[in-house]
Order: structure tokens, then sequence, then C-alpha cells
């Protein structure tokens, strides 16, 4: 019998509401375009990337809680 | 089946449990084309392969740990008379069956068969147009073979994909190739940079260079949205990459960013003869866990080290630019494969657009120049050095052109 394998899941990167380049969640600003990386920009609101953004964030703390 | 299968995406419970969702299967060596970048130097069958009841086995197993698709390689897939049966068998198992093929004197009538015993996709390699396709592989016909497969899959309602291998010398076609494929029928075009292993090792002239990514990934994000537009969605390979302005537009935020090198956390890779390995592509010599005829597959996949390079996700073995890099905690290297078959040691990546911009900024490109061969065992590895050097003038007024 072998012990069950375990590993770490990477931290998620969210993307820089300005140049929607990815950045890591607590950035306040962005280290690739150096603006605000909450502040939506135009090119992230007509990507369409704010409600998948949002579904990801649910679906992460969903997912965060079934593991523990 | 293709990067974009709901099944073979991987959950946060996959990565903490380490579940092998996706395994590679490798089940002969035997290949009727004669490919100048193949990895595994593919054509005569391994001394030793599998047999039926044993790859059985193998299937049974990998369903118990939780696999979800099993892709089934070559060589080529079909040379195997037993093929069909293992289909058969990987789709009793509950798990998705897709396989990857180079088409040649793949029948309809065969196709039709592997529909019926549960063939869910089928992934055909496309390396260029005509003349530069049939050169890669190494058979003339060759190309002609793979259209008609995909015409064939479009007319038997099998889920077709495109594999394309990026070398230096598609690029001037790559849009003349995603019409050809659109209008072919595929779904789903994988695009993948070819590695410096194997038969690529003697034709080191078919590289990209690290710094052609500046000049392919504005390419790739153009060719992605047109083909959008045609119903044919460009996907990344794991070694197309990382991050960048472009890494939203194919990865997420839908499906999600780049979450570094999957081999041996969530991938497993097999060879014929029973090798098992983190990923198919790795180098045998240091990346093979053993043989499924000698353990169980769940025992070597709980404990053996050559398994275990990704799980605990540091940055300790990170080197180069990768070590001091913004994304290292999230990327660690990129592919294992592209960067271990360059150096013969994982962790440092030069065939990253993040890395290329990030250098370009400071007017310095890499390349890379073949110290050593590859030797003539499957998956066998050369030597690289890394060369950083100025931009050409001529390069940096071109850019900003």
């Amino acid at each position: 019998m072998t012990a069950p394998a375990h590993g770490r899941a990477p931290p998620a990167l969210v993307l820089c509401r300005q140049c929607c380049e990815y950045v890591f969640d607590a950035e306040a600003a962005c280290p690739h375009c150096g603006g605000d990386t909450r502040r939506a920009g135009a090119r992230y609101l007509a990507s369409g990337y704010a409600p998948i953004e949002a579904i990801n964030r649910l679906d992460r703390v969903l997912e965060r809680r079934g593991s523990n | 089946m293709s990067d974009d299968s709901p099944r073979r995406r991987v959950t946060l419970r996959d990565q903490l449990d380490c579940v092998p969702v996706y395994v590679v299967w490798e089940i002969t060596l035997g290949c009727n084309l004669k490919c100048l970048h193949c990895g595994s130097r593919a054509g005569h069958k391994r001394a030793a392969e599998l047999s039926t009841a044993e790859c059985l086995d193998v299937i049974r197993q990998l369903a118990d740990l939780g696999t979800r698709e099993i892709s089934l390689i070559g060589g080529e897939a079909f040379v195997r008379k037993d093929w069909l049966t293992l289909v058969r068998a990987v789709r009793e198992a509950g798990m998705d069956c897709t396989m990857q093929t180079g088409a040649y004197k793949l029948s309809e009538a065969m196709l039709e068969a592997a529909a019926q015993a549960g063939l869910q996709g089928l992934g055909v390699s496309i390396d260029g147009l005509q003349p530069l396709h049939d050169h890669l592989r190494g058979v003339p016909g060759s190309y002609a073979e793979a259209l008609r497969v995909l015409d064939a899959c479009r007319r038997l309602g099998l889920i077709a994909s495109v594999n394309t291998q990026i070398t230096a010398t598609v690029m001037p076609e790559l849009g003349a190739l995603m019409d050809v494929i659109s209008d072919a029928g595929a779904k789903y075009w994988q695009v993948q940079l070819t590695v410096a292993m194997g038969n690529a090792v003697d034709h080191d002239e078919i590289l990209l260079q690290p710094y052609d990514l500046a000049t392919l990934m504005p390419l790739l994000a153009q060719l992605h949205e047109r083909g959008r537009e045609q119903g044919l969605l460009l996907l990344p390979g794991n070694n197309i990459g990382y991050f960048g302005p472009y890494d939203a537009l194919w990865r997420g935020p839908d499906r999600g960013h780049y979450p570094g090198c999957p081999a041996g956390q969530n991938v497993i890779g097999l060879e014929a003869d029973g090798a098992l390995k983190g990923c198919p592509s790795l180098a045998t010599e240091r990346y093979s866990a053993g043989s499924v005829r000698d353990a169980p597959i769940a025992e070597l996949w709980a404990s053996h080290p050559a398994l275990q390079f990704n799980r605990e996700r540091g940055v300790a073995d990170l080197w180069g630019h990768c070590a001091t890099c913004y994304y290292a905690e999230v990327c660690r290297g990129g592919c294992t494969w592209t960067a271990d078959s360059l150096f013969g040691r994982r962790g440092n990546n030069p065939y990253c657009h993040h890395r290329v911009l990030k250098l370009a900024e400071r007017g310095v490109r890499e390349r890379v120049v073949k110290l050593a061969d590859a030797g003539d065992s499957p998956f066998a590895t050369g030597l690289f050095e890394l060369i950083e050097e100025p931009i050409p003038a001529t390069e940096s007024l071109a850019a900003a052109l």
C-alpha cells in the first residue's frame, strides 16, 4: 500500500483591468502598464472579461471550501 | 476532445490530490512516417511492447486512479493490431478516448470502426502546406492523406482537431494553413513549438529561435481571432506562452491562465514498453519512473521521485531569467520538456513571450546554439547553449515600424 499523492496548486492570477495582462490578485498597480489593476478600462469592459472573472472568483471560493 | 474539453480541465481538487486526469499513451513506436522533428525517433516498434492483456490491465489501473481521458499516440497508434480493442476498453472503463495520428493510410473503414469502438476525437498532424508538410513528415502524399482523413471525420461525425508543429519554416504559411484546416472541417487547432529532441536535434535548422516569438505570438493572436470568426479554435500547446499580452486571448479568463507544467501532477505519459513518465515527451533517461510491468501504477505514481518534481511547486529549481521572473511562482519555467531537452535541466525556458519582451526592453535577445547531438535512442536529447546578444539594429527598427 502506498501513501496518497499530495500536490500544491499555483496562486490564482487575475487580469489587470487596464491592459488585460495577468497579475497577482493583491497587485494594485500593474507591473506591466502601471495602471490601476482594479479600475476597469475600455478594453477590459469591451472584452466581456468582467462576468467571466466574477464566475471564476466564485468557482475558486467554492473549490477552496470544498477542498478544506 | 481537445485542451478545451471540460473533462480534461484540471480542478483545484485534482491538483491537490495529484489526480492523473490526462494520460498520453504511446501504444507502439512503430510508425509509417519519417518525421524530421520526431522526438521519439519513431519507426520500428520497441523490442518488448506491452501485450494486449498488459494494456487492458493498464487501462483498469488508470481508471482506478481517476484518469478521465486517455489519448493514444505512437509512433502511429493504428499500426498496432489491437488498437480498436484498446479504444473500446478505455471507453468501457468510463474514460474518454482520443487518438493523435499522422493519418497516413488511415482508411475510412478504420475510422468508422474506431468511431464504433467509441473513439471520441482524432487529432491529425499537419505541419504546413503540402510541400513543407511532406518534407517534414518524410513521406510524399502524407499531406493529402491528412486532409482526406479530416474530410472522412466530417462525414462520420467524428470530432477532428489538427496539431501543428511550429518550425522556423512554417511561420510564413500559418495563415494559409489555417484556411485549409478550417475548410477541412476541423474545430480545434492546437499549435506547439517543435522541441529540440531526437530527430529535431539532428535537424536543428528547423527549430525556432527564442527571439522568433516576438514575431510568432502576434501572428498567433491574429490567427486566433480570425479562427474564431471561422469556427476554428486555435489552442496553445503547453509550450506556447507564457503570459504576455495575448495569454488572456487564448487561455482565459474562461479557460484559466497558464497554471504551470502539469507533468507528473495531473498528466501521465506511457511508453509502449511500459515505461511510466510524468509526460510522454520527457527524456526517458531522466524522467522514467520504471515500468508498469514491475510495480502497480498507483505505487509508482504515489512514490517514485521521477514523478514528484512538479507537485511541490517550488521555485528552487528555476535558474536563468526564469528564477527572477514576476510569474516564477505560477509558471515555474513553463514546459518542462522544452527546457529540459535543451539544457539537460528543467527550470529555464527561453521560449517565453513575456521573457522575450522583457529582454527586448533592454535591447537584448536570446538564441540557442547546438553543442552536442542527441543519441540514437527514443527521446534522446542533445545539448544547447543559450546566447544573449544585442538585438540587431535592423530588427529593432522593423519592430518599431
